[in-house]
């Protein structure tokens, strides 16, 4: 009997273990195995097809290098006004109550669903030289957006500002409210407690979203030719010139790809790994 | 028969699904009341410039042979090229320079030889009103017109750049785009000033837009090509529609689309 | 009781979700009052009025004769101006400061200058058993050294109130001994109004001389704390649905 108490209490035991790390049933892990090797096998595939002894000099190539300072300073640029725009955006989303912020979320997600092309269209709508709003600043500045590098921002930002609204606002939801709330009785000013609460406490989620919208940004296509058109050094991203590549040099286009797929890997593990050794035990 | 209508169906959506220069899919198998069994379907792959000749010219075919299914897709030659060498399943492959027929020949896609079927010239094309007042190709190297063209990897933009150069004008884009069509869609919404498309192109962008000419001495003129996917079902319907489209009803249609008939000599 | 000068007194209802709060009563300092009942009865709600993270809908919250929210006057007076610090079950530390930044985050928003008065954030970290971690960021706090700093924090703000919500609930039994410590000192010193919201008796008859029993939003039992206690003991345990069982 005792012997049978003993066995059963280390049984428990385990199960308390397993437990508390999360159970991981045999079946998840298949799924997710399958899930997982869904999204590695294609990379694995454009790798195979890499000419590691030419890669160098076709990344060298003039143009390759236009694109790449294209494409890595207009992310940063989509990524830095999403930011200033997207967090209060953010805010006011999850504070909000009622049919306007249901109507507003809405649109935040909307870019979402909208193949790239069509975003690109409604852009031309909008802000094109014959657009809403473009033919009136053709008219009084003499200015028209498309194909120039304003376009290029304007297209990535469209396409990639709903990734950094959407997750600052479910960070502002779940970990804001309650140090808000803690601050407001400490007697902080609202303003105090944005700058020295509301923002540090989901600064995480900040720097997520910013990644996830760089990323998009970096890899943008469809709205960016619709919308800003296609000229090198001036609106030939990364991504158009791997697209026009693909077809009379495909060794350039494998080696455009992988550079972007280094590019993003480095900055997202190397950000990941700043989150799990601080950013994540911060509540 | 179930089997080639699906066949037909993943060709349209490879076609389609590839490429955002695709402009379109007519799929012209009729319904199964028609009650007659079709001896054969085919799908021709073209490029994006056919769109609308290659249209009305399948409802021609098949009215003609009844027990035919035609169905098309439409891209940018260099596109559709590389899909049919990845295997997508199409019959036929028309495209709009025999430069980028001869990568399918290289890489032994095609059945037999290449077959000419129509001509097709460079213009001029500008926004209904010609907001820039683009008189000739010459106004095309003022710095301030804005002027779309083709990819340098597609033939209509090989084709502009030769224009440019014959007409000793400077070739000053704001933007190089996929396809033809895409070239067209700028100029008929009035982003740009004057684009380079082809004759049958002008036509096709309705009253969007108005084509400048070009004179015939500096003109360049593509070839299209025709031709069977070697090992594909149906090589004879695909012969019967090559016939067809030599025909002179065929090369009426496609002069009124702003082609230039084929004559036996130029063939 | 016959009201002091500094006493807490509310007489109000709300609305929170499905739950309909209506109470009335008082606090004299040096008289802290326990709030018990089981879950859903209103408790946190309460607090939530008394500090004012929430608005009541009718009746009067004062604190000595300043009103802090009585819709009838239309006068609510926001919870940063309240000097009602409030210590919460799951702490709510600021994560990313050190100890010694949480202190002075409190410590400024009341003086609302910049420069801190250092003596008053050691004192704190002494009184608390802070000073050895008062580098250190407050995430990575045991339970009881935070609990420990949202006492201290609350405070900092040099508070004329203080509400405290199950700051017990979320500790060890070790932890819990050590914050109970804290609190008792804290709260024997405390010149103003205290609340105790807990489901713990023993806590209640440790730090509280009042109590009042709630059960669906209503006050069951009123009194001081050992007749409330009496009466909840001699009913049987609290159940959820708030029935004596048996």
């Amino acid at each position: 009997m005792a012997g049978e108490h003993l066995m059963s209490a280390q049984r428990n035991e385990r199960t308390a273990a397993k437990l508390a790390t999360g159970a991981r049933p045999v079946f998840v892990k298949i799924l997710a195995a399958i899930g997982l090797l869904f999204l590695v096998a294609p990379i694995l595939g454009i790798l195979s097809r890499v000419h590691w002894l030419s890669l160098w000099s076709q990344l060298a190539d003039p143009a390759v290098r236009d694109a790449l300072i294209l494409s890595a300073w207009t992310s940063a640029a989509t990524t830095i006004i999403a930011v200033v725009v997207g967090v209060p955006l953010a805010l006011l989303l999850a504070r909000g109550h009622g049919w306007t912020a249901g109507f507003a979320r809405a649109f935040v997600v909307l870019p979402l669903v909208l193949p790239p092309v069509v975003s690109g269209v409604a852009l031309l709508a909008l802000l094109g030289r014959t657009g809403l709003i473009g033919s009136r600043i053709d008219t009084w500045f003499g200015f028209t957006i498309p194909f120039t590098q304003v376009a290029v921002v304007v297209a990535q930002l469209f396409v990639a500002l709903p990734f950094l609204v959407i997750t600052v606002e479910g960070a502002l939801r779940t970990k804001g409210r309650h140090l808000e709330q803690a601050a407001r009785t400490l007697g902080a000013s609202e303003s105090r407690i944005m700058w020295s609460v509301t923002i540090p406490a989901v600064r995480t989620a900040i720097i997520a979203g910013a990644a996830l919208c760089w990323a998009r940004a970096l890899g943008e296509f469809g709205a960016t030719v619709t919308f800003a058109g296609s000229f090198p050094g001036v609106t030939q991203t990364l991504p158009i010139e791997v697209y026009y590549s693909l077809v009379t040099q495909p060794d350039r286009a494998i080696a455009i790809s992988v550079l972007m797929i280094a590019i993003c890997v480095v900055v997202l593990v190397s950000l990941r790994r700043s989150w799990s050794g601080r950013f994540l035990r911060d509540t | 028969m179930i089997n080639r209508w699906q066949r037909t169906l993943v060709a349209a959506v490879l076609a389609s699904a590839v490429t955002t220069a695709t402009v379109g899919c007519v799929d012209r198998s009729g319904g199964p009341e028609s009650g007659d069994v079709p001896n054969a379907s085919i799908h021709i792959s073209a490029a994006a410039s056919l769109t609308d000749v290659f249209t009305v010219i399948a409802e021609q075919f098949e009215l003609h042979n009844p027990n035919t299914r035609l169905s098309t897709s439409f891209g940018s030659s260099s596109t559709i090229v590389d899909q049919v060498i990845n295997g997508a399943p199409v019959t036929a492959l028309a495209t709009a320079s025999e430069a980028t027929m001869n990568d399918a020949v290289k890489a032994h896609v095609i059945a037999g030889t290449p077959q000419v079927f129509a001509l097709n010239q460079l213009a001029i094309v500008v926004p209904a009103g010609n907001p820039a007042n683009i008189e000739s190709i010459a106004d095309l190297g003022r710095t301030q017109v804005k002027l779309a063209i083709c990819q340098p990897q597609v033939p209509c933009g090989q084709a502009a750049r030769e224009l440019f150069t014959r007409a000793r004008v400077p070739l000053v884009p704001v933007t190089f785009e996929s396809d033809v069509r895409a070239v067209l869609a700028k100029a008929a919404s009035g982003e740009v000033d004057a684009g380079i498309v082809y004759r049958s192109d002008v036509i096709a962008g309705g009253t969007a837009v108005a084509s400048i000419p070009i004179p015939d001495s500096i003109n360049v003129s593509t070839r299209y090509p025709i031709a069977a996917i070697a090992n594909s079902e149906g090589q004879l319907v695909v012969g019967k529609f090559i016939d067809f489209l030599l025909s002179p009803g065929a090369q009426l249609v496609l002069a009124d689309h702003g082609f230039t008939p084929i004559t036996a000599k130029s063939r | 009781m016959i009201p002091s000068e500094n006493s807490l007194s509310a007489t109000f209802q709300m609305q929170r979700g499905s739950l309909f709060l209506g109470v009335n009563f008082t606090v004299a300092p040096g008289k802290p009052l326990a709030v018990l009942g089981p879950n859903g009865s209103g408790k946190s709600s309460l607090l939530h009025a008394l500090s004012g993270l929430v608005a009541i809908r009718a009746g009067r919250i004062a604190l000595a004769s300043t009103t802090l929210d009585a819709p009838s006057e239309r006068c609510f007076v926001p919870p940063a101006q309240r000097r009602t610090s409030m210590v919460f079950q799951d702490y709510r530390l600021f994560g990313w400061l050190t100890v010694r930044a949480n202190l002075e985050f409190a410590v400024r928003t009341q003086t609302r200058t910049t420069t801190v008065d250092a003596t008053d954030i050691a004192e704190l970290l002494t009184r608390f058993e802070l000073d050895q971690i008062a580098e250190q960021r407050a995430s990575v706090l045991s339970g009881g050294q935070s609990q420990r700093l949202a006492i201290a924090r609350a405070l900092a703000a040099r508070p004329e109130m203080l509400l405290l919500d199950e700051p017990f609930s979320a500790l060890d039994r070790v932890a819990g001994s050590s914050v109970r410590a804290a609190l008792g000192e804290t709260i024997s010193d405390f010149q103003g109004p205290v609340v105790l919201v807990t489901h713990d008796l023993a806590d209640a008859q440790r730090f509280c001389d009042q109590a009042i029993l709630l059960d669906r939003g209503r006050i069951q039992m009123a009194g001081p704390v050992d007749e409330v206690v009496k009466g909840i003991e001699s009913a049987g345990p609290l159940e959820r649905d708030g029935t004596p069982a048996g």
